[in-house]
């Protein structure tokens, strides 16, 4: 408060700077803003102090002069509304004991009217309850049963339900309910109570006692007895308690219906397996017989029937088969000796099949059913189809053949067959023979096989190595030819080592361990003859790519970047190798050719040997000394 | 009215008496007339809020005596 007026000068900066009320109510007005409002500021504080001392003073004077008022008036009051002695003496003087006879018996009057109208609204209010009971409350459900309602009056309210519905979305349409709330507590406690006595942890077991057919009753939903109160408030109790219960037992009755019983009546248990009854149905008798009669007769006409098929197969398969059917007598015989044979391991097979698991058999069947009735008929057609176009086709190439001469490639090897000084070589292994014939079979035929036993289906290998082993003995005519002085069996793979020739004949681009395919093998493996797609993917080299190389190249233009520089680098280098190879497919001969060097050096010096070392091969160096430069040169 | 402190911590102390419903802006007014820096130049704030000319001394609930900050941009 001191500074205020004191220290105006506070522009100069430093310390403290104030202004007093008047310098900055004028700053104020300089500044367009409303002058300082005094009454709350500090200055006028003290003056309010001692005024209000002042006020508190006078208050205290005036509350004291207004309490002095009231109790005056009050004491005037409750001396006023006192009827004085004097006025009732006044009273009891002018009456009479008539006067007061009359005066009570007014007021015993009054009493009694008092005392009956109130009896009056009792019986009006409860005569009003009573009939809106009857209309209002027809129709309305009761969540307790008869028997718990009792004879004596209850007081229900309505049961508690949930303002929305399950799905809390609307609002619960469902029927008030009335219920007593004591009553119904009293119920949970019996429930609880004989649950309680239950037990649970024991497994369940059907057979138990007290088990009614039913699976874990206790999650079963609890049907709760309700009574209706139907017309005029009468509650309805028409049923007794044993009609209810036929009621429930009917319901339960239908609801069994519904699910699936059998004739019998009793609920039937869905399973995987046919129980031994049903299996016996399903199976027809027919179907055993015939295939009794199939096995007799395999047992008796079973060489018959095959060679029988086996001429057919010459007259039905393509080009590639028909080179059997002119094999000789001999190989004929062979070949039924390895069908006899595979027949009879077939037989003991199903044999052993048959005793170890029935069963499973069955099921397999079973399955397969189902299978076919799937596929159906469509299946079927389409199988005919192809048999009919399969023929067609042969019948076609039989026509051209009778027409004239045809050169393929067929013919070709069918002649080479034929020369007499290499038949040695040319008789097959009757086994793989065997297993070629079973691949090439009519689809229908090999369809039943296969579905009759599962056990032959390994027989693909064996081809596999069949291919792979036949080509070197094929290839064999032409081998000593070009080997010369080379002969037996290893200098000859050697040398188709050597050219290249020992590998699938197809050559494939890819990487080592793409799988090749050979050409033969893929158009003899497709079912389907009359589809005629042909993928084929060739390098930049004309060469056929792999399937899997074939997928990388689709890759790399997929993405947009290709094998890397060195790689493509080293591709050249093995296509280039490879070519050289098979250029130089005349002998075995190491890479710097020596063995057609050491020809030249006997040829000229006349001898049949030439010296390498020792003072003679020195000697000898001048004549010889073109050789080896040659030699390094590579020639 | 009330008296509001401001501090600068720079050794300039302001006592400003003004009005609860004067604005801050007006409030800067008054303490750049006693201080001699315009007003654009002057923000008032109590710890982190910045306190904004528009709005009443009342409606920031400064009462008298209080002290605020004082800083220039």
């Amino acid at each position: 408060m001191g500074k205020d007026g004191g220290e105006a000068n506070g522009v100069d900066g430093g310390g403290d700077v104030s202004l007093s009320v008047e310098e900055s109510n004028r700053l104020r007005a300089k500044l367009g803003l409303p002058p300082l409002r005094e009454e709350k500021g500090k200055d006028s504080r003290t003056r309010d102090e001692g005024r209000s001392e002042e006020k508190k003073l006078a208050a205290n004077k005036l509350k004291e002069r207004i309490d002095g008022v009231k109790e005056r008036r009050k004491l005037t009051e409750s001396v006023f509304g006192t009827s004085t002695l004097g006025v009732e003496e006044d009273d009891e003087k002018e009456a009479d004991a008539q006067s007061w006879v009359e005066r009570t018996r007014i007021a015993e009057e009054r009493r009694k009217e008092k005392i009956k109208q109130a009896r009056e609204k009792k019986v009006a209010t409860s005569k009003r309850l009573k009939r809106s009971s009857g209309k209002e409350l027809a129709g309305v459900q009761i969540k307790h049963s008869l028997g718990t309602l009792g004879d004596e009056p209850i007081i229900l309210t309505l049961a508690d339900k949930s303002i929305l519905d399950e799905n809390q979305e609307g609002i619960n349409a469902e029927e008030d309910e009335l219920e007593n709330v004591l009553l119904r507590e009293a119920e949970k406690a019996k429930k609880n109570a004989e649950l309680k006595k239950k037990d649970f942890r024991k497994q369940y077991d059907p057979g138990a006692e007290g088990d009614d057919g039913t699976m874990l009753a206790k999650y079963d939903e609890e049907m709760e007895d309700t009574v209706r109160i139907g017309d005029g408030g009468i509650i309805e109790d028409e049923k007794s308690e044993e009609q209810r219960r036929l009621e429930v037992r009917k319901r339960l009755l239908l609801a069994k219906e519904k699910i699936g019983a059998d004739d019998d009546g009793e609920p039937k248990i869905q399973s995987d397996y046919m129980t031994v009854e049903e299996a016996s149905k399903f199976k027809s008798s027919k179907r055993k017989k015939k295939r009794r009669k199939e096995k007799k007769l395999r047992h008796t006409n079973a060489e018959e029937d095959l060679l029988d098929e086996l001429e057919n197969e010459g007259t039905t398969t393509t080009a590639d088969d028909r080179q059997r059917s002119l094999l000789t007598a001999e190989q004929r015989k062979a070949k039924l000796d390895a069908i006899r044979r595979e027949e009879m391991k077939k037989r003991q097979d199903a044999e052993a099949i048959e005793d170890d698991d029935l069963e499973l058999r069955e099921t397999l069947a079973r399955a397969r059913r189902a299978m076919n009735q799937v596929k159906g008929e469509a299946g079927l057609l389409k199988l005919q189809e192809d048999i009919k176009n399969n023929r067609k086709d042969d019948e076609e190439q039989m026509q051209v053949e009778s027409s004239g001469i045809v050169l393929d490639e067929t013919s070709e090897f069918v002649r080479n067959i034929r020369k007499p000084d290499e038949g040695e070589d040319l008789v097959p292994d009757p086994d793989l023979e065997f297993d070629r014939l079973q691949n090439t079979r009519p689809a229908d035929y090999m369809d039943e096989n296969a579905v009759g036993e599962g056990a032959e289906n390994s027989d693909g290998d064996a081809e596999m190595g069949d291919v792979d082993g036949k080509h070197p003995e094929e290839n064999d005519d032409e081998g000593p030819s070009d080997i010369g002085q080379a002969k037996g069996m290893a200098a000859a793979l050697e040398h188709f080592r050597m050219v290249g020739d020992l590998r699938n004949t197809t050559d494939q681009v890819g990487r080592a361990k793409d799988e090749r395919l050979a050409k033969e093998l893929i158009e003899n493996a497709g079912p389907r003859k009359d589809v005629q797609v042909k993928l084929e993917y060739i390098d930049e080299f004309g060469r056929e790519m792999t399937q899997r190389e074939a997928f990388r190249r689709l890759c790399y233009v997929f993405h947009g970047k290709g094998p890397s520089r060195r790689k493509q680098e080293k591709l050249l280098r093995q296509y280039v190798e490879e070519q050289k190879n098979k250029k130089k497919g005349t002998g075995p001969d190491t890479p710097l050719e020596s063995v057609k060097a050491l020809k030249k050096e006997t040829q000229s010096s006349g001898q049949a040997h030439v010296v390498l070392s020792g003072a003679s091969a020195i000697s000898q160096a001048p004549s010889s000394s073109n050789r080896p430069t040659k030699l390094s040169k590579g020639d | 009215m009330i008296e509001v402190v401001c501090n600068d911590r720079l050794g300039r102390k302001i006592r400003v008496k003004c009005n609860p419903d004067d604005t801050i802006g007006d409030l800067k007014k008054l303490l750049a007339a006693q201080t001699g820096t315009r007003p654009e130049k002057i923000r008032i704030q109590k710890w982190y809020t910045v306190y904004k000319d528009h709005i009443t001394l009342e409606d920031y609930e400064i009462h008298d005596g209080m002290g605020l900050e004082l800083y220039y941009n």
